[in-house]
């Protein structure tokens, strides 16, 4: 029987794999990653710079409009950078130009529902 | 009103304002501002074969945040600090606080576990003065073995009630049947008092059936699984 971090493990790559992104983790809204995979350089910042700029995108989303906020996308020349809010973690995922953002925030859906799952946050 | 307390104070709009913009996500900030200063504070000690323990507690001596002790080793480190300046200051100003405040000293403990033990440790703070709680508590552990609080606990199962000692038996019934709950409503359905089911449910959180956390001032627990 594998381990729960191979399940975590193998979970995000099914993403990865699903979606061509070039990198992804999932994260507590606290900035804890929970599983990454592909990421380089100071990996625990840059997780924890992505669930502020999800934390930040809620607040100004809640306040300005009263809404409550689904992912976030950032546009970039080079591709793009998606955090998304699941019921009680993130994902954030890096992904080239061509990559198709409906496919990467339906996948993001998923994989965040099936590694909560995994994790009994459900 | 002295200097010390003014700086406290300062501290306190930042974390306030903070949460106001960000919620947990922008208190992450504070948080690895204090594993950065715990790293600069505990980087010349590393050698030194200290416990990081007790660098913790000379630490948050030294930088007069308030009176830490360990109070648990295993299976986790648990400290608790009496008389947290944040968390007195934060009062002060803003009165009971809905989140734990002192996330700078959890960055702190951190940092501390992680350099002396050489592997990524996070901290928690489990319980706040500023919430409500006679004490800050702070739950340190190694990120690969518990990356989120359910992974330290275990599920419940009436299978495990049966090998509880007999004085946690109905509690763990309750919490089983209740899912959610403050030791107030344990207690009206064991018709013990709340301060005795508090420490019954604490015994069973230390044993990972239960995740404490504190909710308006008030402890609250539920069920893993």
């Amino acid at each position: 029987m594998s381990s729960l971090a191979d399940q975590l493990s193998r979970s995000l790559l099914s993403f990865i794999r699903a979606t061509g992104a070039k990198s992804a983790a999932v994260l507590r809204v606290d900035g804890l990653p929970v599983v990454h995979e592909a990421i380089e350089g100071d990996v625990r910042t840059a997780i924890a710079v992505a669930a502020s700029v999800l934390g930040f995108s809620e607040r100004a989303v809640e306040l300005l409009g009263g809404w409550s906020l689904d992912y976030v996308i950032m546009k970039c020349k080079e591709g793009h950078v998606l955090v998304k809010k699941g019921r009680q973690l993130l994902l954030t995922a890096v992904a080239e130009e061509r990559a198709a953002v409906g496919l990467l925030v339906h996948e993001a859906d998923r994989v965040l529902k099936e590694i909560e799952g995994l994790l009994r946050l459900q | 009103m002295s200097e010390d307390q003014k700086l406290w104070e300062v501290l306190a709009a930042v974390i306030q304002q903070a949460w106001e913009m960000g919620r947990e996500s922008a208190l992450t900030i504070l948080y690895l501002a204090g594993r950065r200063l715990g790293t600069r504070l505990t980087s010349p000690h590393v050698q030194a074969g200290i416990a990081p323990e007790d660098l913790a507690v000379a630490i948050v001596r030294e930088l007069c945040l308030g009176e830490l002790e360990l109070i648990q080793k295993k299976p986790e480190h648990v400290y608790r600090l009496s008389g947290s300046r944040i968390a007195d200051a934060f009062v002060r100003l803003f009165g009971q606080s809905q989140f734990p405040v002192c996330c700078a000293i959890a960055g702190i403990l951190a940092a501390v576990h992680e350099l002396v033990k050489g592997m990524p440790h996070h901290c928690e703070e489990v319980a706040c003065k500023a919430s409500g709680a006679e004490f800050c508590e702070f739950l340190v552990y190694p990120v690969p073995t518990a990356v989120t609080e359910i992974q330290i606990a275990k599920p419940l199962t009436p299978f495990d009630i049966l090998a509880l000692p007999p004085e946690l038996k109905r509690t763990a019934m309750v919490m089983l049947a209740l899912k959610e709950a403050a030791a107030e409503e344990v207690a009206q359905r064991t018709g013990r008092s709340a301060e005795e089911e508090a420490h019954l449910l604490d015994a069973l959180a230390e044993r990972g059936y239960l995740v404490k956390r504190i909710r308006e001032g008030k402890a609250v627990y539920r069920v893993a699984g």
